[in-house]
């Protein structure tokens, strides 16, 4: 479960949202923090974040600019002054429904590439962003288009806050028990501005589109790229270190007059007749460093496999951002004691010649079944950012500490059927068991993919080595799991 | 030459190989957490900078545990990060004990093959910003032991190879070689024998028998006393 809070002056800290799973546990956004924090109790899965609104912008507007390949014009929602920050995407897609075989086919285009990502949406094609915005936030489905000039009929039942008004507004309209929009309508307009403001009139006229209101569009960023055509096809790969070198120089260059840093690089070798040779570089901080760029590149150069001669070469930045410490060393190791440097250096190194899945940090999980009490997160590059909630806390039962990938089959020999073994066989071995502790039993159900149903037991044998066997329930065929190393 | 004279010369020669093995002290010289382990080591402790190989006899010996338990004590007295090098990809960190217990300083590579764990283990060991390493590393051959063992200096941390005894006789670069030989122990802790093979300017055969909890971690001296005698058929518990 997730809270984010943030401080309220006088109130302390609050909390402004949380996941599904903690508001149905009685959480309620506003809510001090200290009493949120006493009904979830002490739970491992937990995780009180601050609440980081700039953040929050700078990830819409990557989402942003991720949204042009739906619509050429996407805007981001202006901070509402009932809201703690701007949360919406608004795309004019006008032109743009044909490409995806109409409107519903295009939202759903949407929603699934957004699900994708790992985000839930929820999105609604109208006339109007005022009617857009209403029925993507208070309509009954995740997902809505409103038919052509039905903006005011759809709009009607939706509460009033569904106009994007202030919180003062809000309340002064539910102090005179005004819920609904179609209960604003029934009340003379000329009275509205004067009792409730103008942003209340304006709010309405944009809605149902008699008021003009434009998406102001995001500007794209300009891609930081370097591209080398070379007059006669090259297959040394000295001569393709020089021009990498050259372009990365130049991506550098670009870099560090936005005061950037590289954190993904794509690398493209064109091979004529061929498929392009593609590989990513990931960085774990912005890099400027050329040379260590350069060292990425080439041990990643030294894993691929170049299928012919090339005649381009290109480099392009897939992300960039703010260098924390500009500060070059001015001597060689001048900066030995940046530890968190030197270690991300090495992981950026690992990764760049094993690849980024053969780099990892162990994340535990709470599970019976010890195929899945680890999941193993990439360090660097794609996955990196998953498993953000932490590691929950492991089952605490004695376990080995070699556990084979894939369980090794094994012939062992019991007394009784279903009890413990006495002896068994593996690698040409014969195994004298003389003391064996379970049978611990674990099944897992059919949803989780393959079903299991298993009896452990650890077994020592007479030389003291330590294993982990178990038996398969029902066919009683025997298989060793790991080794207690 | 009278015999006297003969052992003085012995003598001189024997410190003279023993002056060789790293002298250290202080903030320098790291504790495995087991006294009668360190008791075991020339420098009563593993100096910076030192490689120990753990020659397991046989699988499920419990070599891997006793070298997490030491893994686990140097990070509590050095900054840095712990690199696990499993070319196996069998390692499982909710069986390392305490190691585990801070996994956001925990690095485990799977490298394909021999090549990339011998240049995995050249790297992590050469890194300022890395405590400890943990590798099972299979065929070493000579430059490439000698590579490790250089970088280890350089690095200033501490390795920790675990190979299997069949490697035993092969020449060998570590600074420390370690035996590791399960006992027969008839209850849930485990039983080893610990015997230094091979320590650099050192003629030691010492061996030290520990104890190993696997629920709270703790390796101490085994006791005394003789093992329980095996009974005649397996127990379940």
């Amino acid at each position: 479960m997730t809270v984010l809070y943030a401080d309220a002056g006088q109130k302390g800290q609050i909390v402004v949202l949380a996941c599904q799973r903690a508001v149905r546990s009685g959480i309620v956004p506003g809510m001090p923090l200290a009493e949120a924090k006493g009904i979830l109790g002490r739970g491992s899965d937990q995780a009180f974040v601050r609440h980081d609104a700039e953040a929050d912008r700078a990830d819409l507007h990557e989402l942003a600019n991720w949204c042009q390949q739906f619509s050429p014009v996407v805007g981001v929602e202006d901070r509402l002054p009932s809201s703690l920050g701007a949360e919406g995407l608004l795309l004019d897609i006008t032109g743009c429904a044909l490409l995806f075989g109409g409107e519903d086919r295009l939202l759903q285009c949407v929603l699934q590439r957004f699900q994708q990502r790992g985000y839930f949406v929820r999105a609604a094609i109208a006339d109007t962003i005022g009617a857009a915005w209403a029925v993507a936030h208070f309509g009954k489905e995740r997902a809505a288009v409103v038919p052509p000039q039905q903006q005011e009929r759809v709009l009607r039942p939706l509460p009033v806050a569904a106009l994007r008004l202030s919180a003062t507004t809000i309340a002064a309209l539910t102090d005179f028990a005004i819920d609904t929009i179609e209960q604003l309508q029934a009340l003379p307009r000329a009275l509205l501005p004067a009792r409730f403001g103008e942003e209340l009139v304006r709010r309405l006229d944009q809605a149902l589109g008699t008021v003009a209101e434009i998406i102001v569009p995001i500007q794209p960023p300009v891609p930081i790229e370097a591209t080398w055509e070379f007059e006669q096809p090259v297959s040394h790969r000295n001569a393709l270190a020089v021009v990498l070198r050259q372009l990365a120089r130049r991506i550098m260059d670009e870099l560090i007059a936005r005061s950037k840093g590289v954190v993904q690089l794509e690398v493209r070798l064109h091979c004529p007749g061929k498929q392009d040779v593609v590989f990513p570089v990931g960085f774990l901080r912005p890099c400027q460093a050329l040379e260590h760029l350069m060292e990425l590149v080439l041990l990643h150069l030294e894993r691929v496999e170049v299928p012919g001669e090339i005649t381009g070469a290109e480099l392009r930045v897939l992300q960039a951002a703010v260098v924390d410490m500009q500060q070059s060393p001015f001597f060689d190791g001048a900066d030995k004691g940046d530890a968190s440097r030197q270690l991300a250096q090495l992981i950026e190194r690992l990764s760049s010649r094993l690849g980024s899945k053969r780099v990892v940090r162990p994340r535990l999980r709470a599970d019976w079944q010890p195929e899945y009490a680890v999941r193993w997160q990439p360090l660097v590059g794609p996955g990196s950012e998953r498993f953000l909630e932490g590691d929950s806390r492991p089952v605490t039962l004695s376990r080995p500490l070699r556990l084979r990938r894939k369980p090794s089959a094994i012939e062992a020999v019991s007394v009784v059927p279903e009890g413990p073994p006495i002896r068994f066989f593996w690698k040409d071995r014969n195994y004298a068991i003389v003391c064996c502790w379970g049978q611990e039993r674990i099944e897992t159900g059919w949803w989780r993919g393959r079903h299991i149903e298993r009896d452990y037991f650890q077994v020592e044998t007479e030389s003291g080595q330590r294993f982990w066997i178990f038996r398969q329930i029902g066919k009683g065929n025997w298989f060793l799991h790991g080794e207690f190393e | 030459m009278n015999r006297q004279q003969t052992i003085q010369d012995l003598a001189q020669k024997l410190r003279a190989l023993e002056r060789t093995f790293k002298q250290a002290s202080g903030d320098q010289l790291l504790s495995t957490g087991i006294e009668a382990f360190d008791a075991l080591l020339p420098a009563k402790g593993i100096p910076r900078g030192t490689l120990l190989e753990w020659l397991a006899a046989g699988p499920g010996s419990g070599a891997g545990t006793l070298a997490c338990s030491v893994a686990s004590r140097i990070l509590c007295q050095l900054d840095g990060a712990c690199v696990v090098v499993d070319p196996a990809q069998s390692f499982y960190p909710p069986a390392a004990g305490r190691l585990a217990d801070d996994l956001e300083r925990m690095i485990v590579i799977h490298p394909s093959n021999e090549r990339d764990t011998w240049w995995a283990l050249e790297q992590a060991l050469r890194c300022p910003a890395v405590a400890v390493v943990l590798g099972w590393p299979d065929r070493l051959l000579d430059h490439a032991y000698r590579r490790l063992q250089l970088a280890v200096e350089t690095g200033g941390g501490i390795g920790l190879l675990l190979r299997s005894e069949e490697y035993r006789w092969q020449p060998s670069w570590a600074d420390i070689r370690l035996r590791i030989e399960p006992l027969p122990s008839l209850s849930q802790s485990r039983r080893l024998r610990v015997e230094v093979v091979q320590c650099r300017g050192r003629f030691s055969q010492q061996t030290v028998e520990l104890e190993i909890n696997d629920e709270t971690g703790d390796v101490h001296l085994a006791s005394a006393l003789a093992p329980a005698t095996a009974p005649s058929r397996p127990t379940t518990a």
